[in-house]
């Protein structure tokens, strides 16, 4: 199990590797990519930031509620901070299990969840200046 | 007593520096500090009530006395993903 933040361009492989096992039958794989448009316009690159230390202890604690809720699974989230291209991956989940079900809604589950109660920010680079995105207030 | 305060996203744009060292009267709350930012920079304004202060990487309220060395982060709204 593991819940990072990286400034280093996130390697899939080893999120899935972090979660195989035996015992699991299905995994599911989720990818935040950047985007060249959002509600603004034309995006030409993404920066994120994060409040590194509470964003880890985040994920922890979000892997863990997904553990006592899916018995059985196994989760990697590894999300990345700093300056992104368009097409580059800003976020991987991966979760694995005995069988599909609750793979799918565990995933889904803790996407839900990073995107209202981690502390992480967006920043939308454009030819027309910088945006911060108006996001959610942070879940407690 | 001195305390750290961390601005992240919009508050860092808005107050332009990524910290702070504020010095505080003993025993004062993390309301006082909302209060104290709130007046030195008008513009966080709009977003008091979308505003979370945690202290050492936990979210607490208003009513919570500060220590000398504690590290204060403003949290505005999130847009991870």
């Amino acid at each position: 199990m593991s819940g990072r933040i990286t400034d280093e361009p996130i390697d899939v492989g080893r999120t899935l590797k972090a979660v195989a096992h035996p015992g699991c039958g299905a995994v599911v794989l989720f990818l935040g990519t950047v985007r060249d448009q959002s509600v603004q316009g034309p995006v030409a690159a993404l920066e994120y930031e994060a409040y590194r230390p509470m964003a880890e202890t985040r994920l922890r604690e979000l892997g863990e509620e997904a553990i006592s809720r899916w018995p059985g699974i196994r989760w990697a989230i590894h999300h990345r901070v700093g300056r992104l291209e368009v097409e580059e991956i800003s976020l991987v989940i991966a979760v694995a299990s005995p069988h599909r079900e609750a793979a799918f809604s565990a995933a889904r589950f803790l996407l839900e969840r990073i995107k209202d109660s981690t502390p992480i920010w967006k920043l939308e680079i454009s030819s027309a200046g910088e945006t911060w995105v108006e996001g959610n207030p942070l879940r407690t | 007593m001195r305390v750290t305060l961390l601005f992240f996203g919009p508050c860092r744009t808005i107050t332009g520096e990524r910290t702070q060292e504020w010095d505080l009267p003993t025993g004062s709350s993390l309301g006082a500090v909302r209060a104290k930012l709130l007046a030195r920079y008008p513009r966080l304004r709009p977003h008091d009530a979308s505003l979370v202060l945690a202290v050492n990487g936990r979210v607490r309220e208003s009513g919570e006395d500060l220590r000398e060395g504690d590290e204060i982060a403003v949290l505005p709204p999130v847009s991870g993903g």
